[in-house]
Parts: structure tokens; C-alpha cells; sequence
């Protein structure tokens, strides 16, 4: 069973913008482990529910149409219990806490940023009872290009008609300055004929 | 299969400066490709990845409007490669179309 409950304002702009989302869940699932004669005695059913709550809290700030920054808190906390006819039941916890910042820009029609930072705190309680607490920094940059599909059917060589696809993706970055430049590019792509690759 | 050539990962990277109070420029490149480790329909190998380093300098005489003399060496470590995109790279029995090895010009021209 999962309730979720959120809020967004699609027509919001400017500096407040909030979002938030609430989400519970619990699944239970119950597996029949019987017996294989001669040798092997099942565990009757093996049983595993988990609960997890999880909350998220943000704020978008729209710099322009194109250009925001988000800022939240979000939070869960699993509890996941396996018992079988042997075993359990047992049981494990983890909970965190994080806060984060992304920046989604778009310097350029059609290229756009994305990088962020976050913090998370992470406290876990293991089946023995053993305790954890965790807690760190990360980060993320992302550069969209562009994304290719190309398909032709029924391309002929010789008297073998061949269905061609080439797909990949186009990454670039550049930086100028007075006079000068920094210019990057990346392209990964691959050939199938008639399903898979194929050579030159 | 005389379709298409496979690819793989080709990056570029190009950049290039000119020193704040003098008439020089200064700039180079990277090109380079990923090993491609497929080896599909009736290829017999996979290919190697390259990285070749281009670099230039150009002057720029303060007195002679329009003057550009440039010095450039393209593949300066001398790597014995063919571009990604040239075919045949993949089966032994041919010998691919290389690129120039390392290569050195000198050129004056002259815009008006």
C-alpha cells in the first residue's frame, strides 16, 4: 500500500515556488518456500515487509524561464522485517536526513547545466542491534548535449536489404574570454544492422 | 557491411590564448577516441584508441596591418593512427588509411 501527498504550484515563478511530498508505504510480501523431497526442507514461507516513510521539502527559485535554483530538506525512514519457519523475525533500520542545492541553467539555446550539492546524514540500525551514523557531502555537474536517433529502413547492399540504427549523443562545453577560448567536445555513437552492431 | 562505420567515443578538445601585451597567440588540440572493445558481424578486431596533440602559435607583426604568420605542429607525438571514422579498421586483412605522422608549417598570409 503507498498514500502520497504532494504539493506544487505549476503556475508559480519568482522566488517562491514551494513544493512538498509526503509519501508512505508498506509492502508485504510472502514467498512459499517448501519442501524439494528427498533432501531439502524448505522454510515454509519466507516473509519480508517494509515501511518507509519519506518527506521532501522545497523551494525553487526562478532566476528567469530558464534558469532556476532548488533548495530543500528531504527525509525517510525504512524498517524492513524478514522472518521465515528458521529464521527471524529480523529486523533493520535506516533513516536520513539531507539537504540540497541544484542549479539548473541554461547559458545557451538548447545547452543546459545542471550541478548541485548535498548533504546527507544517514543513521542505520543493523539486525544485531549494531548502530550507525553517517553523514556526508556530495556533489553533481551535468552538461546536456544533444541525443540521436537515426533509422533507415530497407537500405540496400548488393541485393540484402538491411535495417539500419545509429544512436548516441553529442557533448559539448565551451568558455571565451577575451580573445580566447576553451572549446570541449564529446560524441559517443553506435551502429546496429538489421539488430546487432556491425563493422566498417 | 559497407553500411556504417562504428564510432565508438571520439572527444575534441581545442583551446587557444593570447597573452595580454604582446602580438602572439598561442592555442592547440586534442583529438582522440576511445578503444572501441566490439567486435561485431564479421569484424576480426577490435580497435585501438588514439590521442593526438596539436599545437600552434601565431604573430601577429604590430607594424604590418593584416599579417598573420602562423607555426603549427600537428600530431606532435608522432602516433601512427587512423581517424575513427576510416574504414577497415576493424578487420586484419586491411591496412587502414593513416593520418600524417607529425607534421610542421610555417604559413604567412595575408588579409587586406
Amino acid at each position: 500500500m503507498t498514500v502520497s501527498l504532494s504539493y506544487v504550484n505549476t503556475q508559480a515563478s519568482g522566488m517562491w515556488d514551494p513544493r512538498l511530498v509526503l509519501g508512505w508505504s508498506k509492502v508485504d510480501i510472502a514467498v512459499d518456500q517448501p519442501d524439494i523431497p528427498p533432501r531439502i526442507v524448505g522454510p515454509g514461507v519466507s516473509r519480508g515487509l517494509n515501511k518507509t516513510f519519506s518527506a521532501r521539502a522545497e523551494n525553487r527559485f526562478h532566476l528567469s524561464d530558464v534558469n532556476t535554483i532548488t533548495a530543500g530538506i528531504d527525509y525517510y525512514d525504512k524498517e524492513s522485517t524478514y522472518s521465515d519457519l528458521t529464521y527471524g523475525p529480523v529486523t533493520e533500520k535506516a533513516s536520513n536526513v539531507g539537504l540540497y542545492v541544484q542549479a539548473r541553467l541554461e547559458p545557451a539555446e538548447g545547452r543546459s547545466t545542471s550541478f548541485g550539492l548535498r548533504w546527507d546524514d544517514q543513521r542505520f540500525t543493523g539486525i544485531s542491534g549494531w548502530k550507525g551514523d553517517f553523514s556526508g557531502l556530495s556533489g553533481n555537474l551535468s552538461l546536456d548535449g544533444e541525443i540521436f536517433l537515426t533509422k533507415i529502413d530497407d537500405a540496400r547492399d548488393r541485393v540484402i536489404m538491411n535495417d539500419l540504427e545509429s544512436r548516441g549523443f553529442n557533448l559539448g562545453l565551451g568558455y571565451g574570454w577575451e580573445g580566447g577560448y576553451l572549446r570541449a567536445s564529446y560524441s559517443q555513437s553506435k551502429i546496429r544492422v538489421n539488430g546487432p552492431g556491425t563493422d566498417s | 557491411m559497407d553500411l556504417g562505420t562504428p564510432p565508438g567515443g571520439v572527444l575534441a578538445i581545442e583551446a587557444q590564448h593570447p597573452p595580454e601585451g604582446n602580438a602572439f597567440t598561442f592555442g592547440g588540440a586534442v583529438e582522440a577516441a576511445k578503444a572501441y572493445n566490439h567486435k561485431d558481424a564479421t569484424a576480426s578486431k577490435t580497435i585501438a584508441g588514439y590521442a593526438v596533440l596539436n599545437l600552434f602559435a601565431e604573430y601577429q607583426p604590430p607594424g604590418v596591418e593584416g599579417l598573420v604568420i602562423r607555426a603549427e605542429v600537428n600530431n606532435l607525438f608522432d602516433r601512427t593512427y587512423a581517424d575513427r571514422a576510416t574504414y577497415g579498421q576493424d578487420f586484419n586483412s586491411i591496412t587502414p588509411l593513416y593520418e600524417p605522422g607529425r607534421s610542421v608549417q610555417l604559413v604567412a598570409s595575408m588579409r587586406f
